[in-house]
């Protein structure tokens, strides 16, 4: 990975659980690196996860890239709740996920220092445009709240179930 | 350094088996969960919704190393020359 940009992200999501609905609201850190390939494709965007650690996502731009993590991120996510009975397992799931930590968080610090003190600047003109900056001492934030809890499909009510969750796409018209 | 785009996901398993011996690995709808000494990392095997493929991106799987503390090792043995 060459010199990365560190970046805030936020995002925020409804997931649907077994018999719950909860609400995810994060700010979280990553890096964003512009890669070459090695074939004719041009530069690749890269986003990699810092906290949480435990993803990437990659682009032909700043924008598709970022789209492709949140994906991601959402993909995940839909998979949390997937695998828990209950809202606490997945909250607890989520936190153990977005807490996560490795050795690029140290890296983003780094950068992140790096810009305050002038000694380097964003790397890539992109990121360096952006006109919002956010001081890196603000810490990452994650809030997940249970919206509706032990709802009964007997009842005649609806009946979150994670199999309702479904990630964007698209298909060709034919 | 240049590395290959994708690795083949079997050259991925092949890799987690000389640099995380031990590590698991199961299917998390477009994820594998790949856990190793307590880490947990994500890796794409599919692109929501398009045709999933055997491929793994390389950045993809140089950020696993990271995360799941074995990137000397998982970084050398994706060089060209190395088998």
């Amino acid at each position: 990975m060459n010199s990365p940009d560190p970046l805030f992200f936020s995002h925020r999501e409804s997931v649907e659980g077994n018999g719950f609905v909860a609400a995810i609201s994060m700010r979280g850190r990553c890096l964003v690196a512009r890669e070459q390939r090695d074939d004719d494709a041009g530069d690749a965007w890269v986003f990699y996860g810092v906290q949480p650690c435990g993803l990437s996502a990659e682009g032909d731009s700043l924008p598709s890239a970022f789209a492709e993590f949140r994906e991601s991120l959402k993909d995940i996510l839909f998979g949390l709740a997937d695998d828990a009975q209950n809202f606490d397992q997945f909250r607890l799931a989520v936190e153990a996920f977005f807490n996560q930590a490795d050795s690029d968080t140290d890296l983003w610090l780094r950068r992140a220092e790096e810009i305050r003190s002038g000694s380097g600047e964003p790397v890539d003109q992109t990121v360096s445009s952006l006109s919002q900056r956010l001081l890196h001492e603000n810490k990452p934030a994650l809030s997940i709240d249970l919206k509706i809890a032990n709802v009964l499909a007997d009842d005649g009510n609806y009946e979150p179930s994670p199999s309702n969750n479904v990630t964007s796409g698209f298909r060709v018209a034919a | 350094m240049s590395f290959a785009r994708f690795i083949a996901i079997s050259r991925v398993w092949e890799i987690l088996n000389f640099c995380a011996p031990g590590y698991t690995q199961r299917r998390s709808r477009d994820k594998y969960v790949v856990q190793f000494q307590g880490h947990t990392y994500m890796l794409g095997c599919g692109s929501h919704g398009k045709a999933e493929t055997k491929d793994i991106r390389a950045s993809d799987v140089r950020k696993m190393s990271r995360t799941l503390g074995v990137e000397e090792c998982v970084v050398g043995r994706m060089q060209p020359s190395s088998t």
